[in-house]
C-alpha cells in the first residue's frame, strides 16, 4: 500500500508539475498570511509583519527549491526544468561562472580551431575518390647526393608500362607561362601532365572536356582553364570552349575545357592544364625532375609498389642502353612511393603536431583551473548540499543536478569556444595561404564533434568533481557549522594543491617551448643576409618566348629597362639577376651539379651542386653583396674560349678546398658538351629558399650586351624572369608606379609581377616560424596567466578557511611578517613542485621541437633556468596578496567570526 | 529570541507532527503554532524543516492532504492521519519512550551498580 502510493505521489509530482507547483506556492502563501497576521497581532506595524514572517520562512525562493528537492522530482521531472534550476543557479553565482566559462572557452576553442586546421591538414583524405590509393612515385639516388628526386619521360614509360602494382601512373610539372592575349598581358601557374594525371585524381570537366591521349599524340596543343581563370579573364563566357587564347605571344592555344572551382590538383593556383605526351629513347639520369602519381591496385601497399618498381629499376639497362648497372649501382638509385598525402602535407606535419599538442596543454590547464574553481565552490555548497540531503534527495538527484549544472557551463563554454574557433579557422591561424599546404581545404565542420565532446567530457569531469568533493556532506558536518571551519579540510586542499602545481608545470613547458621558439626567431632576424634588404625595390618581368628567343633580344629589353629605371630621381641603382635570395621556390631551377674543369664525367652524383643564375656586372653591389676575391663581370667577358662565371664563396670552397679559384675553370656536370667557364671572381653567399638553410651555392653567368641576333653566347642558361631589383634613396614602394610605367612603355605585352620591397621577401620568409611562434606564445601566455590565477586562488581560498587560525597566532604574538613569510612559503613550495614537474615535461618533449628550431639548442640549460626563475618570481608575487591580507587579519573580528 | 530556541531534530518533528494530526487534521502552520504552544515555546518549527517533513510523511503515505476552508474562510491544505499514519505514530512514540527513558535512566544514575 506505502509503495503504491508512494509511485502515485511520485507520478502525480510527475505529471501534474503545475497543479502541484500552484498548490505549493498557495500553501506557502497561506502560512506566511497566517504568521503575518499573528504578528500583526503582537503589535508589529505591517511591514515589520510581513517581513518578519518571511525571515522566519527563511526566503521563499530557495525553501520552494528545498521542498521540491525532498519530494525527489528534481531531477526526475525531466531535462527543462532542471535546466532552468541550473541555469538560474549558474546565473546567480558570477563569481564562480565568469571565470569558469572564460576558462573553459579559452580551452576548448583553441582546442577546436588548431584540430579543424590538424584535421583538414593532416586527417581528411584528399579530395579525390578514393584517395587513400594515390601515391607520389619518386626517386632517391644517394649515391649521387639525391635524397629526392623525381621521374623522367625515360622512368615514367618504363615503369607505366612494366609494372604489377599500379592501376594507372602519370607524371606532371607545373611551369609559369603568359598569358598574351587580349590588352594585358598575365602571368598564370600552368601544369603540364599527361592525361592518365586526370582519371587518377578522378577530375570532371565543369565546361567541354578534358584532353586525351589523342589530344597528346598528334600535335593539337589543346589546353584546359580553372573555373578561376575562366572568371577572371573570360568573364565566364561558355564559348570559350573551342575558342583560341595566345600564350607566351605567338602560341595559340585551344581551350577544350573549363575545370570546376576549387579544383586543386596540382596546386589550388593552377590557372591552366597542358597536355603532355610522353616520349623517350633514353632513362634520362640526368632529368629526374617530373612528379610522378600512381593509383595504386586494390590492396597493394605502398611497399609492395616499391618493390614492384625497384624491380624495374634494375630493368633500366635493358630498356635504355645508355644506362649501365654501373651506373645505377654508382647513383644507388631507387624508387620511392610514398602516400599521395604525405607529400602533399610536406613538413607543416611537425609545426601542426606542436601546435595541437600546445592546444591540448592549455585545455588541460583550462580543466585544471576549473575544477580548481568547482573545488573552492563545492566547499561554499557542502552546507546546501547536506540540508537537500537531510531533506531526502537522493544521490541520483545530486547528481543530476550536478550534472545540469556543469553541462550548461560546459555548454555555454562550448558555444563561446566554438566562436574562438571560427574566428581562428576564419583568419587561418595568420598563416598566409601557401605557407601551410591544403588551408584552403579548412572548415570548421570536421572539428564540431571535438567541440561538443570537449565541452560534454569537460561537464562530466566537472559535475563528477563536484559531486564527489560535496557528497560526503552530511548532517552532522552541516550542524558542526562553524566549528568546521578552524581546521582546514586537508584532503581536499591536497587535491587543490596539486591541481596547481599542475597548472605550474604545464605553463613552465609552453614558456620554455615558446622562449625556444622565440630564441630561434631572434637568430633568424640576426642571420647575417649577406645582403642589405633595405631601400630595394623588387620586380620581376617574364619574357614571351616567340619576341624573346634569343639572348640578345633578353638582354637588350633587360638592359633598356635598367638604363630607364637608373634615369629616375631617387633611383641610386638599378640591376638585374636571375637568383633573387629569398624568393619562392618556383624562380629557383634544381641545383645543378658544378665540377672542376677536368674532372672526369660520371662523378657528378658527388658533385656540389649550385643554384645557377645570372646577374648584371653591377648585381653585387647593388645589393651589397661583397666581393671577396677578384672582380665581378666586364664587357667582353663572353669572348675567349671561356666565359666568365661568379662563384658565391661556398660553392667556391666546396670545389676547390681552399686553392685560390680565380682563373680557374668549371663545368656544369650535366652539359659536358657545353664550354668550362673561368671563375673571374667569388663573392659572399646569400640564402636561396629559406633563411634557416643558411647562404645557397650560387653560380652566377653574366648580363651582358650580345651583339649577336642570331646565336646565343656560349653558356647553357638564361632566364625568361629577369628579376630587376632597384636601389633607392626615397621609400622603395613610391617607385612601384614609375617601375611599371617604365616596363609598359617599353613592351605593354610583357607582365611585371612580385613588385615588392626586398625587406617584404625577408619577412615572407620568417612568417611560418613567426606564426608557430606567436600562437605558441599566446598558448604560454595564457596558461602563464591562468597558472598564476591558480596560485593566488588557493592560497586566497587558504587563507580565507585559516582566518580564525591566523588570528589566534596572531593573538598569541605572532609577527605580521612571520605570517606572511608562512603563506608565502606554501606558495613558493606549489610553485617548486610544479616548476620541477614541468622541467622534466619539457625537458622530454622539447626535442619533438628541434625540427622547427634554428640553431637553438632544445635543452638550453640558460632558457630553463630563466623561465623556471621567471615562473617562481610569478608564483611569489601571486602569493604575496593572499599572505598580506593574511597579515593584515585582525584577531579579534576574526575570532568573533567563528 | 527565536535563536535560541533549539530545532527540532528530523525524528523528532515527524513524531509531534504525527502527534498533532493524531487529534484532527491541520493545516501545516496549525502545526507549527500547535507545536510551539504545546511545548510551551521550547521548540521552535522550522518551516524549512516542515514541509519538506510533510511531503515526505506523505510520499510514505502516513498522511493525506486536501484543500478545505478555514474557520475564517481561507482555503488551506489540511493534512490528516492515515491508518498507516497511525500506525507508525504508536511504533515511534514506544520507540521515544524507550530511548528517552534510557537517557533519563542514565541521567538520574547517581554511581554504583543497579
Amino acid at each position: 500500500m506505502s509503495l503504491l502510493s508512494e509511485a502515485r505521489e511520485r507520478l502525480r509530482a510527475l505529471f501534474f508539475r503545475g497543479a502541484e507547483e500552484a498548490e505549493l506556492d498557495e500553501e506557502l502563501r497561506f502560512h506566511v498570511e497566517m504568521e503575518t497576521e499573528a504578528n500583526l497581532a503582537r503589535g508589529m506595524s505591517v511591514g515589520e509583519a510581513r517581513r518578519q514572517a518571511l525571515i522566519a520562512f527563511g526566503g521563499i525562493e530557495r525553501f520552494r527549491e528545498e521542498v521540491r528537492a525532498a519530494r525527489g522530482v528534481d531531477f526526475l521531472e525531466g531535462p527543462w526544468r532542471g535546466l532552468r534550476f541550473a541555469v538560474r543557479r549558474v546565473v546567480r553565482d558570477p563569481g564562480f561562472s565568469v571565470p569558469a566559462i572564460a576558462t573553459l572557452a579559452l580551452g576548448i576553442g583553441a582546442t577546436t580551431a588548431i584540430f579543424a586546421l590538424v584535421n583538414a591538414v593532416l586527417l581528411q583524405p584528399l579530395p579525390y575518390p578514393d584517395s587513400g590509393r594515390l601515391v607520389a612515385v619518386r626517386h632517391a639516388a644517394p649515391g649521387w647526393g639525391l635524397s629526392e628526386a623525381g621521374q623522367s619521360d625515360g622512368t615514367y614509360l618504363h615503369y607505366r608500362s612494366g609494372n604489377r602494382t599500379f592501376e594507372e601512373m602519370g607524371v606532371y610539372y607545373e611551369s609559369s607561362q603568359i598569358l598574351t592575349d587580349g590588352d594585358e598581358a598575365e602571368r598564370i601557374l600552368v601544369a603540364m601532365a599527361t592525361p592518365s594525371t586526370f582519371s587518377l585524381v578522378g577530375a570532371r570537366p565543369f565546361r567541354g572536356r578534358l584532353f586525351t591521349p589523342a589530344d597528346t599524340e598528334r600535335d593539337s596543343w589543346v589546353v584546359m582553364i580553372s573555373h578561376d581563370l575562366w572568371v577572371r579573364r573570360y568573364g565566364g563566357d561558355p564559348g570559350i570552349i573551342g575558342s583560341t587564347i595566345e600564350i607566351n605571344r605567338g602560341e595559340p592555344r585551344e581551350v577544350v575545357g573549363v575545370m570546376p572551382p576549387g579544383f586543386d590538383f596540382p596546386s589550388p593556383d593552377t590557372d591552366l592544364w597542358w597536355g603532355m605526351g610522353a616520349e623517350a629513347s633514353e632513362a634520362g639520369m640526368d632529368d629526374l625532375w617530373m612528379s610522378g602519381i600512381g593509383r595504386l591496385r586494390d590492396g597493394i601497399s605502398p611497399g609492395e609498389a616499391e618493390a614492384d618498381l625497384q624491380r624495374l629499376v634494375l630493368t633500366l639497362p635493358d630498356a635504355y642502353p645508355e644506362v649501365t648497372p654501373e651506373l645505377l649501382g654508382e647513383g644507388r638509385l631507387r624508387a620511392v612511393v610514398t602516400p599521395f598525402k604525405d607529400v602533399v602535407v610536406g613538413d607543416a606535419r611537425p609545426a601542426l603536431m606542436l601546435l595541437l599538442a600546445t592546444a591540448g596543454f592549455v585545455l588541460l590547464v583550462a580543466l585544471a583551473n576549473v575544477a580548481n574553481l568547482v573545488l573552492v565552490r563545492a566547499e561554499r555548497q557542502r552546507r546546501e548540499v547536506a540540508v537537500a540531503k537531510a531533506l531526502g534527495a537522493g544521490r541520483l538527484q545530486l547528481a543530476g543536478r550536478f550534472l545540469a549544472e556543469s553541462m550548461v557551463l560546459a555548454a555555454v563554454a562550448g558555444a563561446l569556444g566554438s566562436i574562438v574557433a571560427y574566428a581562428g579557422v576564419e583568419l587561418r591561424f595568420g598563416f598566409g595561404t601557401g605557407r601551410i599546404p591544403r588551408l584552403h581545404e579548412l572548415g570548421l565542420e570536421g572539428a564540431v564533434p571535438v567541440a561538443v565532446g570537449l565541452s560534454i567530457l569537460s561537464g562530466a569531469l566537472l559535475a563528477f568533481i563536484g559531486l564527489v568533493r560535496t557528497g560526503r556532506a552530511d548532517l552532522a558536518g552541516t550542524l558542526r557549522g562553524s566549528s568546521g571551519r578552524a581546521t582546514a579540510r586537508r584532503d581536499s586542499s591536497y587535491v587543490q594543491r596539486l591541481l596547481v602545481a599542475t597548472q605550474v608545470g604545464l605553463a613552465l613547458t609552453l614558456l620554455i617551448g615558446s622562449a625556444l621558439m622565440v630564441q630561434s626567431l631572434r637568430r633568424l632576424q640576426q642571420v647575417d643576409l649577406g645582403f642589405d634588404p633595405e631601400n630595394v625595390l623588387t620586380f620581376e618581368t617574364t619574357l614571351p618566348t616567340v619576341q624573346y628567343l634569343r639572348y640578345h633580344d633578353i638582354v637588350r629589353f633587360e638592359l633598356e629597362v635598367l638604363e630607364q629605371l637608373r634615369a629616375v630621381p631617387g633611383v641610386s641603382a638599378a640591376e638585374g639577376t636571375a637568383i633573387l635570395p629569398l624568393t619562392s621556390a618556383r624562380s629557383f631551377d634544381e641545383p645543378e651539379p658544378i665540377v672542376p674543369d677536368g674532372t672526369p664525367v660520371g662523378v657528378n652524383g658527388i658533385a656540389p651542386r649550385g643554384i645557377v643564375g645570372s646577374a648584371t656586372p653591377g648585381y653585387f653591389d647593388a645589393m651589397r653583396i661583397p666581393l671577396l676575391d677578384g672582380r665581378t663581370f666586364e664587357p667582353g667577358d663572353f669572348r675567349g674560349e671561356a666565359p666568365a662565371v661568379v662563384l658565391s664563396d661556398g660553392l667556391a670552397r666546396a670545389l676547390f678546398r681552399g686553392e685560390d679559384p680565380v682563373g680557374r675553370r668549371v663545368r656544369l656536370a650535366n652539359h659536358p658538351r657545353k664550354p668550362a667557364y673561368t671563375v673571374v671572381g667569388v663573392v659572399g653567399g646569400v640564402p636561396g629558399e629559406a633563411l634557416a638553410e643558411g647562404p645557397a651555392h650560387m653560380l652566377y653567368f653574366p648580363v651582358l650586351p650580345w651583339p649577336d641576333p642570331a646565336a646565343n653566347p656560349p653558356i647553357p642558361y638564361f632566364h625568361r624572369s629577369p628579376t630587376v631589383v632597384v636601389r633607392t634613396d626615397v621609400a622603395p614602394a613610391s617607385l612601384v608606379a614609375t617601375a611599371r610605367r617604365i616596363v609598359r612603355d617599353i613592351d605593354p605585352k610583357v607582365p611585371i609581377v612580385r613588385v615588392q620591397p626586398m625587406e617584404e621577401h625577408v619577412r615572407a620568409s620568417m612568417a611560418r616560424p613567426r606564426v608557430t611562434m606567436v600562437l605558441l606564445l599566446v598558448a604560454a601566455a595564457s596558461a602563464l596567466l591562468l597558472g598564476t590565477i591558480g596560485i593566488y586562488g588557493v592560497l586566497a581560498y587558504a587563507v580565507s578557511q585559516r582566518t580564525s587560525e591566523l588570528g589566534v597566532r596572531l593573538a598569541l604574538g605572532a609577527r605580521p611578517a612571520g605570517v606572511v613569510r608562512m603563506v608565502v612559503r606554501q606558495g613558493a613550495l606549489l610553485a617548486l613542485a610544479g616548476i620541477a614537474a614541468g622541467l622534466l615535461v619539457a625537458f622530454a618533449l622539447t626535442r619533438f621541437l628541434r625540427s622547427l628550431l634554428y640553431e637553438v639548442n632544445p635543452f638550453d640549460p640558460a632558457t630553463y633556468a630563466l623561465i623556471a626563475g621567471l615562473l617562481f618570481a610569478v608564483a611569489i608575487a601571486a602569493s604575496y596578496l593572499p599572505a598580506r591580507r593574511a597579515a593584515g587579519i585582525d584577531p579579534a573580528s576574526a575570532l568573533r567570526a567563528q | 529570541m527565536a535563536e535560541d530556541r533549539p530545532d527540532l531534530l528530523q525524528g523528532t518533528l515527524e513524531l509531534l507532527v504525527l502527534r498533532i494530526l493524531a487529534l484532527e487534521p491541520m493545516h501545516g502552520w496549525g502545526i507549527s503554532q500547535r507545536i510551539q504552544q504545546m511545548s510551551r515555546d521550547t521548540f521552535r518549527v522550522n518551516q524549512g524543516s516542515l514541509y519538506p517533513a510533510l511531503q515526505r510523511m506523505k510520499r510514505k503515505g502516513w498522511v493525506t492532504s486536501e484543500w478545505r476552508v478555514t474557520e475564517n474562510n481561507r482555503r488551506a491544505r489540511y493534512y490528516r492521519l492515515t491508518t498507516a499514519g497511525g500506525k507508525q505514530l504508536v511504533a515511534e512514540r514506544a520507540e521515544w519512550e524507550r530511548s528517552s527513558a534510557a537517557v533519563n535512566w542514565i541521567l538520574d544514575w547517581t554511581g554504583g551498580v543497579a
